[in-house]
Order: C-alpha cells, then structure tokens, then sequence
C-alpha cells in the first residue's frame, strides 16, 4: 500500500476542476501498490536487476489479468481485455532474462559505425563471390529472428515484460545483422546471389510453429545455435578486418540469444511436465528440415571455398575442414540440448553415426 | 605498470595479464562502447615440465577488476577456459604486436574454433557461450598487448 503524500489527508483538495468535471485523487491519497522501495543502483547505474525488488520483483506464474497494466500497479478490476494467448510464466520465462535485456541494450552496434568499411580490399573474383554467396543466405535467414518474436510478442501476456523487452532486443539485433550482410554483399564489387527453396522451408518450418516454447526451441536453439557457429566460422575465414568485425559483433548477439532460448527452455521443462515432450516434437521435424538444409550444396561450396581461401584447394582443405566444423557444430546444438533439459541423444533425427559425432563429446562438450 | 621490448613480453607471467588488465582501463571509453562484460574467464599457458601457468581473469561491466594467479592445482569457478601452450600464446603475441591487433587465423575467435593450439572450455556449455557474447571485448583486451612495450629507448626491465 502506498502511503498517502503528507498532508493531503487533511487538508482540502478540490472535487471538481473549474469545469465542473469531477477529479481523481486516488493516486496521491495512496494506491494499493508499494511505495518507497527506493532501489540501490549498480556500478553499472540503476538495472532491471537493482528494480527487482520488494513485489515489483514478483512475476506471477498466472497473471490475474490479461491487460497492458504494468505489473506492480494498482490496476482497475475492469480493465479491457487484450486477448493475450500466452499467460503462463513457464511458456515464456527464463532465469536470466533481465541480465540478457541489460547487456544487449549495453552491447548494441551500429552496422553503419562500428565496421571499418573502408578497410574493405579487393578479393579475388572466387571469394568474393564466396563472400557474397553467404552474406545472401544470411541476409534471407536473419528476419524470421525479428518476424517469429514479432509474431509473439503481442501474444504474450504484459506481466511477462521482462521477456518481451528481451524479444524487442532481438528484433533490433536482427535486424541490424540483415543489414550488415546486405551491406556487405554490394559493399566490394559483389551483389546478392542465390536464394535457394531449401532455406525457405527451414524459415516455414520454423515461423509455424504451435506455442512460444516450440518456436523458442527451434529459433534459439536450433536455428541460432546452428547459426551462432557459423558466425564462428565466418570469423575465421573472414578475408579482410572488415568480415573479422562483423562476424564477432553478429556472434556476440547471436550467443545471447541462444543463451535466452537455452533458460527459456530449461525453465519451462522444469515448470511443465508436458514441456519436454512439446520441445522434442518441435526439434524432431525442425532437424530434418534443417538436415535437408544443411545438406544444400550452395551455401556448403561457398563456405568451402572460403576455408580453403579459393576453389583451388577446396577439395584438399575446403571440404574436410567443413565436415570437421559441421560436426564441432552440431555437438555443440546437442550440448545445449543437455544444458537446457533436453536429452536429444536418443532422438535426434541427425545422423551421429554418419556425421561421426561422438556422444560422450556432447556430455562434456 | 611493467613495460616491456616487443620481444620479451613473456606470456607465462601473470605480470602480462595485470599489465593488460591496466590498458583495459586506461582505454575505457573504447570499452564501454563495447558494452558490459560479465565473465570469468582462466587463462592456462602450458610449459611443458615446468606446469602451466594459470591466470583467472574476472571481467566486471567496463574492465578486468580483478587478476588472479592460480595455483596448479586449485579449484575456481570459471565460466570457461582458454588453454594453449606458450608456443601459440607467443605467436598471438607477435602477431598483435605486428599488426597492432589480432589478424587472419590468430585471432583468439578463430584459434579456438580450430580448437587445435588453442582450445576453449569449461564444464557448463552456458559458461563456454560467454566467451562468444563478449568475444569483441576479450579480443580487444588481448590487442591491448603493443601498450605494454616501452616507447623507444626506455630500458627493458629488470630480467627481461
Ligand atoms: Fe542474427
Ligand atoms: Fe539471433
């Protein structure tokens, strides 16, 4: 309860305004909410971790309420009705998603400022045209990260906030990496070039899917999991310092998201018995498709390419250097697994034995 | 703070990190446009029979707040590991020397993915992931190396 402003119990306030319409005192002679809870800021200056605290840290496993209210107020009992589909905690919540919000808006970039564009060389004909290959795959593939949180978001109940500052965070972030691959694909001589049906289906698969916690698991975790990897590779056959800085900036947002989607999983496996099974439907199709994607030979030639540093030596370097980084990547998606909950070991539909992944690998991965 | 000729940064003293620790706050303001950095990272450098030194580097939103010598055998939470022998922590060293920062496959991003000379670890698969969310920053702390070398004509150090 909030206390009343001093003196304003006693003294007169005036019921209506010079035009006769009546006035609302209510929120200066004390609202049903806390007061005084007087926050201490960080060295870091006040964060959503310092606000946490007294009830406004309280996120309610059901909100009473489906309204834009923000938690913690002292909300009317007949507010309008926005239609939230999402209103359990463990649909959409994760243990660390303050401190994910607060770093991202910490570490934003600017796709226009913060790479040396200047620094960019000419490449021989085939790498650039490598370069190029990827930066189109990857500019298709960043927007359903900002089309499948959009998509929720508006779906998700209010009292969630904190998860939904979080998605607004991804949104920008992927939109700046669409921008940043598209920037650099007509940035040196190139262009875009191909965009294949494979990937496609992957986005499809992808964007329908059925509940929040399926389309965390296949956008986060798959799909980013998989992705973050290949910005890892991209930063190691980066030609120039100017690929080298885009793809450390891309990773470091791209490793927040995969550490959003891998609590959000956790939380909801360890909150709702039927969690896991709903997880595991969702990445049983989500790896087939994504296997038939991976497998699609333009963006791998083009990838080869760059490892091997031309077509010259693609065979000798490109491709086994490529089959050893599928397989560091794929261990590592399934480590996460394991970190969210999820035992995919016995179920994955990737074939570990022709891939040569090695099990005991993912457990100490 | 220990300066050094380009040649003789030694690689396995835990004065290197302190000295690199120092640059990260006299270059703050290129720091805080990175943005916050939460993570404890160890650094081991393998000396053969001589045992590994090893460094706990505690990262705290702007700066290295704190640089901690290990001893071999001692237990610290760490959320994940950078593990190479001197050889390669040498040649990341002459290359940001050189260069004025990391470059091609010596970039620590890079070393790591080919997990061959460097590796990167740590038991909980959310603690390696750090290392990927501030990757720009722990780079930039390793660039830091060439102010470390004494401007031309100051004498070496003691022993170096
Ligand atoms: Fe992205
Ligand atoms: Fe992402």
């Amino acid at each position: 309860m909030t206390e009343t402003a001093p003196g304003t119990m006693s003294r007169e306030l005036p019921e209506t305004d010079p035009m006769g319409m009546p006035l609302d005192w209510e929120w200066l002679r004390g609202a049903r909410s806390e007061w005084g809870v007087r926050p201490k800021p960080s060295s870091r200056g006040l964060t959503m971790m310092d606000i946490a605290v007294g009830s406004y840290r309280e996120v309610p496993e059901y909100p009473p309420q489906r309204t834009m209210a923000p938690r913690g107020a002292d909300v009317d009992p007949d507010m309008p009705d926005m239609g939230y589909i999402v209103n359990r905690k463990s649909e959409v919540w994760a243990e660390n998603v303050a401190e994910l919000y607060e770093e991202a808006v910490s570490r934003q970039w600017s796709a226009t400022r913060d790479i040396p564009w200047g620094q960019l060389t000419e490449l021989p004909s085939d790498l650039e045209h490598a370069v190029c290959q990827l930066c189109t795959m990857l500019t298709e593939v960043e927007m359903i990260a900002t089309d499948l949180p959009a998509k929720w978001m508006w779906r998700i109940n209010h009292d969630f906030l904190e998860t939904k500052m979080f998605l607004a965070t991804q949104i920008m972030d992927e939109a700046r990496h669409a921008e940043v691959f598209r920037k650099r694909a007509l940035a040196n001589g190139g262009g875009l070039l191909k965009a294949r049906r494979g990937g496609e289906l992957l986005l499809r698969e992808i964007l329908q899917a059925k509940s929040f916690t399926q389309a965390s698991a296949l956008l986060h975790l798959l799909g980013e999991g998989l992705i973050l990897d290949l910005f890892r590779e991209g930063e190691l056959i980066a030609p120039t310092d100017v690929e080298k800085r885009i793809f450390r900036l891309v990773m470091q947002d791209e490793a927040r998201h995969v550490a959003f989607g891998t609590l959000h999983l956790r939380y909801s496996i360890e909150h709702d018995p039927d969690a896991a099974e709903e997880i595991h439907e969702a990445l049983d199709a989500g790896e087939e498709v994504l296997f038939q994607f991976g497998a699609q030979p333009t963006n791998n030639t083009a990838m080869a390419t760059l490892l091997a540093g031309g077509v010259e030596r693609i065979a000798e370097d490109g491709f086994p250097l490529s089959q050893r980084l599928s397989v560091k990547m794929l261990t590592s998606y399934l480590a996460r697994c394991e970190r969210a909950g999820l035992n995919r070991l016995e179920r994955t539909k990737i074939p570990m034995d022709l891939l040569g992944i090695d099990p005991t690998a993912v457990e100490v991965a | 703070m220990t300066t050094y000729h380009a040649t003789v940064i030694p690689m396995d003293s835990v004065e290197v990190f302190r000295g690199l620790a120092a640059q990260m706050e006299e270059h703050r303001g290129e720091f805080e446009a990175l943005g916050l950095c939460d993570l404890d990272l160890e650094v081991k450098v393998g000396r053969g029979s001589a045992g590994p030194l090893r460094v706990l580097l505690r990262f705290r939103d702007y700066g290295c707040e704190d640089v901690v010598a290990l001893e071999p055998e001692e237990q610290v939470h760490a959320d994940c590991r950078l593990e190479g022998e001197l050889a390669v922590w040498e040649e990341i060293r002459d290359d940001i020397v050189a260069n004025g920062r990391s470059t091609g496959r010596l970039t620590i991003s890079s070393l790591v993915l080919l997990g061959e000379r460097l590796r990167l670890g740590g038991v909980d698969p959310m603690g390696v992931d750090r290392f990927f969310r501030y990757a720009e920053t722990v780079q930039r702390f390793f660039d830091g190396m060439p102010g470390l070398i004494a401007s031309a004509g100051a004498p070496a150090p003691a022993g170096a």
